[in-house]
């Protein structure tokens, strides 16, 4: 690891799309990012800090983080997985020891841009 | 208004044991809560999160609270406490803070509260990593601890989990040690004794 100490990389932004998706297809997506980032942000398989989103529309909500791989722990509304959307907010938390920030801004974008649904529609930060 | 002052590495479980403690407290006990999150980010998760729940919480960000935004902390508490008046205040640290430093800022700065516990809670499947990376942080957590929640005792066996508490009894031997699962429900015996003063 380069750096002994945590960097921290946030990303806000709210996502508009053109047509309804169902609430368990944005977590997929949500936790494809998350994998992404953990399988370059590791240590021995652990993340040394955590991964975490959070998307909310409304009073529906879904929590997803990441500190051991391959597993996500996901805190969800009740109405999440069943109902679809077409707006919602994302919140994306890095949060990792070992790394330059510049690196975990970087795998944040790559992470993005590899999830269609997170680049294919209107996002606004 | 009693201070329960969670620490703690990330990802450790906090906001799980909170969640489901405040809950406890208000529906078993039917007594008040507030909650501070600190979050080092500019824009807090575990905060939506709590209040997505229905309870009563206020964000403190950009910044840990043991050092570096301290003065922000204590306005808050001043004033939860002079608009609510909780009988509880659950205050959660960033998972880089080191507690000690937040109990002395308490102690010496803030006159408003009946009683301060600090609970620090523990990753039993990242313990050993956390150690190699970043030692003094956590180990420092454990000692500031009044109470240690060993967690996510179902990621490690029988054994891990009676060498971790050898471990963090010699680390600090004044904690009481509580072992437990927050991704499952737990047990109101151990939510009673989090709480107890």
């Amino acid at each position: 690891m380069s750096d002994a100490e945590a960097k921290v990389v946030s990303k806000s932004i709210r996502i508009v799309l053109d047509k309804p998706i169902p609430g368990k297809v944005i977590a997929d997506a949500i936790i494809k990012v998350l994998t992404h980032l953990g399988q370059n942000l590791n240590y021995k398989g652990k993340i040394i800090g955590h991964i975490k989103a959070i998307a909310e529309a409304g009073e529906d909500y879904i929590q997803i983080s990441l500190t051991n791989l391959p597993d996500v722990n996901i805190k969800a509304s009740l109405a999440w997985e069943e109902k679809t959307y077409t707006t919602f907010s994302l919140i994306i938390n890095i949060i990792v020891f070992g790394y330059e920030k510049s690196r975990l801004e970087k795998l944040l974008e790559e992470a993005i841009q590899l999830t269609p649904l997170f680049c294919n529609f209107t996002c606004r930060e | 208004m009693n201070i329960l002052l969670f620490g703690g590495f990330l990802g450790s479980g906090k906001t799980s044991v909170i969640l489901q403690l405040a809950k406890y407290l208000v529906e078993n006990r039917e007594e008040t809560v507030a909650i501070i999150e600190n979050e080092i980010g500019e824009t807090g998760i575990d905060d939506k999160l709590i209040a997505q729940q229905g309870l009563k919480v206020q964000g403190v960000f950009a910044g840990c609270v043991c050092c570096q935004i301290t003065g922000e902390l204590l306005t808050a508490i001043n004033e939860i406490h002079s608009d609510i008046s909780p009988d509880w205040l659950i205050i959660e640290t960033t998972g880089l803070a080191v507690p000690s430093k937040v109990v002395d800022l308490l102690m010496n700065y803030c006159k408003c509260f009946d009683s301060l516990k600090t609970l620090v809670s523990v990753d039993a499947s990242r313990w050993l990593e956390l150690k190699e990376v970043a030692e003094p942080l956590v180990v420092s957590q454990l000692q500031a601890a009044n109470v240690i929640l060993v967690n996510k005792i179902d990621l490690v066996d029988e054994q891990t989990v009676k060498e971790l508490e050898q471990e963090f009894g010699q680390l600090n031997d004044n904690a009481g040690i509580i072992i437990m699962n927050a991704a499952k429900d737990i047990a109101p015996e151990k939510l009673r004794e989090l709480v107890m003063l």
